[in-house]
């Protein structure tokens, strides 16, 4: 437990320090967030205009300062292109992208432990090869081409399901209950095209150290005390081979934002991934600021919570 | 480039996806109603173009109403003034106004918001207000005005009054407030064809019929919905598939042909707005100071096969400054013809023979992402300067990036797709617009004093015959000086669905800023 409690206490230094390094590499990156915003021919006075009104043309020092001095206070300055608070902009994103990442991680982590398990199980047989090759396709395959896939066969030639998007465009809908449904429409294949390629990383990682474990000694120990072959494998094996699947679920969750830049963008789907190609292509520094800072705070609080569950899973752990 | 191969993916894919749908036929009456859902690649940051604002061009341009407008034929046309006229001896405009013209809130437009706009809001906050400073304009009785503006220019002045770039603001929401903060950029309110109604955000924009437009029984359709698609691939699909009607940009070239074979797609493909693939030569860093050096480079490539192979045969090689759909021929200009051995000739003579290994020496290109066209007549570029013994270290960046390095001289060549109004060509090349650190005016940071006159004399001429006179002579001395390397004039292809009547190629303004007032669906 005093492991935890320190893990808590570094979370804010790590986050400062994650902000700090992330302010100074866009000031030193190359592009002025101003010409996006004001456009192509601007005057230098019409460029002043805007780099006052947005603060901009104070030292990079007092920036910093004002920035951090607006975190503690709840302000995350204000989006260049969205023109309203940072804040504001994330947190109606948020709520697609953990719907997207988490109908993906319920899809990817049951069928992926399934898979993962059976191909142990019956370890070099024609299961176990299929498995095996369905892992590698699935891996070789870049994430935009299969969602493309996904949406020439679903939405251009069957006409099933709709092309991209989290919501009908200009539909009206009579209560939240059919606005609900048609999101959930939306979500079926960018969840599926992102639960898919996560599924063969935990069939993969289920199936190795699953079939480590039952080589095991301590395995051999238990059959030759003639514990039944079910017990065995669910109460010895799978229990420890979990832990490796804990690990790999705390990746996907801790790295929720980078990992579906590539989904929600082809799908057009109204998350924080595509928020950031947004504000990269934009050189909107606020904003991208302000994911940064959400996003160290994230990882820092999964990565607590992966231990925790390692603590709760495993006794045989002794953390700090 | 992986936006490309995608694009390339789906675009073969639709290939094979059939269709079965009657031709459409167009119908003689318009008709009332609908939806037009239009694709843009990229979402705006703000809706009212005053700044130049990426993307915006298309809602301002519907929503704020201007007071002359552009016809089909690129000449100047009626918008709320009924009629004009411009007097060059006192250097005034009289614009006579429309009468019963409302705003989207209701309010009546009159000759107080055309003075406000031209006077006061348009000199202090567009880019090219500089060309409205210290304006006075006079009302005279209810709806006439006379404009006098500080600096003549009607060459320039002109234009602007004819497209929604210099749109009519309304006085009695923006005077006396902070309209770099204010609401108004996110939610315009303009006297044209259709009202701002909602913004969501990384989804789309909605526009609603204006019923007081002062155009008889128009727009037709009663909402236009703009889809933000950022992904080429999609775009396609969702042409196919009918999700959207109408999309002009964001389409690679190798989709043509899927695009062409489905049968509820109308494909237009067409040279307007004028853009054109140039290679920008910076003139004062030490290699491409030297014309002999331009003049080689120039000879050393063939255009028509850059042009070719770059767009899949889609764009015309060229060898002017400007389109021939903005200026007449001009039998004066010095052509380069592909002359490999001659390049060679003109670079032993500008003092760069083959040193040891066979190369003379190393250019910098820069050039953005994202633009195939411009990738592609990069990479060939370079080919055709190594069979001469110039080596290319191309550097490819993300657009904001190149926009910084061009705007500080960073280079010595630099592939640039760029708009060819003759007000934009004139930025890039008067010597006036050597201005460091701004972006995207004269970049190759030439400087003729012959070029200056014949672009002031351009700006101060009142007749179209005087322009043009005025535009070809500057031509004529750029193409022996070469500040910029023309490749190609670039085509567009605009993609409209069957159902949708009246469709049009925009005519003279910068990235369809024109209205949809007259496009009607079945």
């Amino acid at each position: 437990m005093s492991y935890l409690i320190k893990r808590l206490i570094q979370i804010p230094l790590v986050v400062i320090l994650v902000v700090t390094f992330g302010f100074i590499l866009l000031k030193i990156s190359p592009g002025d967030p101003v010409s996006m915003f004001a456009g192509e021919g601007s005057t230098p006075e019409y460029l002043e205009m805007i780099r006052k009104a947005y603060g901009l043309d104070q030292p990079v020092s007092k920036q910093y300062t004002l920035y951090m001095l607006g975190i503690l206070k709840g302000n995350w300055g204000h989006s260049l292109s969205y023109d309203r608070p940072v804040l504001t902009v994330i947190m109606e994103r948020i709520p697609y992208t953990l719907l997207l990442s988490f109908a993906a991680f319920f899809i990817a982590v049951p069928l992926g432990i399934l898979l993962g398990v059976i191909a142990a199980m019956r370890r070099g047989s024609s299961i176990d090869s299929g498995v095996s090759g369905f892992s590698t396709f699935f891996n070789s395959v870049p994430a935009f081409i299969f969602g493309l896939i996904l949406l020439y066969v679903f939405a251009v030639y069957l006409k099933v399901l709709p092309l991209g998007g989290f919501q009908t465009v200009g539909a009206s809908f009579p209560n939240a209950a059919a606005q609900l449904l048609d999101v959930l429409i939306h979500l079926i294949l960018p969840s599926i095209s992102l639960a898919l390629i996560w599924m063969v990383g935990y069939a993969r990682v289920m199936r190795n150290t699953m079939v480590e474990a039952l080589l095991s000694d301590y395995v051999r120990a238990a059959v030759s005390r003639g514990i039944s072959r079910r017990r065995v494998i669910f109460r010895h094996a799978f229990r420890n081979s979990i832990l490796s699947v804990v690990t790999l679920a705390g990746v996907h969750v801790g790295y929720m934002i980078g990992g579906v830049i590539l989904t929600e963008t082809v799908f057009s789907w109204f998350g924080i991934g595509n928020l950031v190609v947004q504000a990269v292509s934009f050189r909107d520094y606020p904003l991208l600021m302000g994911i940064l800072f959400f996003s160290s705070i994230w990882v820092a609080l999964v990565n607590l919570l992966v231990d925790a569950v390692y603590v709760t899973i495993d006794p045989r752990v002794r953390l700090g | 480039m992986a936006k490309t191969i995608k694009a390339v993916v789906l675009g073969l894919l639709l290939t094979f996806v059939t269709f079965h749908v009657a031709p459409s036929i167009a119908t003689a009456q318009p008709v009332r109603g609908g939806t037009l859902t239009v694709g843009l690649i990229a979402e705006p940051a703000i809706l009212d173009s005053c700044s130049g604002a990426w993307n915006s061009a298309p809602f301002a341009g519907n929503i704020l109403g201007s007071i002359l407008e552009t016809d089909e034929n690129m000449k100047f046309a009626p918008g709320l003034a009924e009629s004009w006229s411009v007097d060059p001896v006192n250097k005034t405009y009289t614009f006579n106004l429309r009468k019963g013209v409302k705003w989207h809130d209701g309010k009546p437009f009159t000759a107080e918001d055309v003075k406000f706009t031209f006077e006061t809001f348009l000199p202090t906050y567009h880019i090219f207000g500089k060309y409205l400073k210290d304006s006075k304009v006079d009302i005279v009785g209810d709806t006439k005005v006379i404009v006098k503006p500080g600096t003549w220019a009607p060459a320039i002045q002109m234009g602007r009054f004819a497209s929604g770039d210099w749109g009519i603001y309304p006085k009695h929401l923006l005077e006396g407030g902070d309209f770099i903060k204010s609401d108004f950029r996110k939610a315009l309110v303009g006297t044209g064809p259709f009202k701002f109604k909602e913004w969501v955000r990384g989804s789309h924009i909605t526009l609603e019929r204006n019923p007081d437009y002062w155009k008889p029984n128009m727009p037709y359709v009663d909402r236009i919905i703009f889809k933000f698609i950022r992904d080429p691939s999609i775009m396609l699909a969702s042409l196919a598939t009918g999700d959207i009607d109408f999309s002009f940009r964001g389409i690679p070239y190798e989709a043509y042909g899927g695009m062409e074979k489905n049968p509820k797609l109308n494909v237009i493909v067409n040279y307007r707005p004028n853009y054109k693939v140039f290679i920008v030569n910076n003139t004062k860093s030490p290699i491409m100071s030297n014309v002999l050096v331009r003049q080689a480079l120039a000879h050393a490539v063939d255009r028509k096969d850059i042009a070719s192979k770059a767009t899949s045969g889609m764009c015309r090689p060229s060898d002017r400054f400007f389109a021939p759909e903005v200026l007449p021929d001009n039998p004066n200009i010095k052509v380069y013809e592909y002359n490999p051995k001659k390049a060679e000739e003109l670079l032993d003579k500008a003092g760069y023979p083959r040193k040891a290994g066979g190369t003379r020496f190393t250019l910098q290109l820069i050039g953005r992402l994202g633009e195939a066209d411009e990738e592609k007549a990069g990479d060939l570029f370079r080919d055709y300067m190594k069979a001469v013994g110039v080596e290319v270290s191309i550097k490819r960046s993300d657009f904001n990036t190149v926009l910084q390095q061009s705007a500080n001289y960073q280079f010595d060549v630099m592939t640039f797709k760029r708009y060819l109004s003759a007000h934009f060509t004139y930025t890039q090349h008067h010597s006036s617009f050597i201005r460091q650190g701004v972006v995207l005016v004269n970049i190759s940071q030439y400087n003729n004093a012959k070029v200056d006159q014949f672009y002031d004399r351009w700006i101060e001429s009142s007749t179209e015959e005087e322009q043009n006179k005025a535009l070809l002579g500057a031509e004529t001395i750029m193409t022996e000086e070469l500040p910029e390397l023309p490749l190609f004039d670039v085509s567009w292809m605009y993609v409209w669905n069957k159902r949708v009547q009246n469709s049009f190629v925009p005519a003279r303004n910068y990235l369809q800023s024109e209205p949809l007032d007259a496009i009607y669906v079945k």
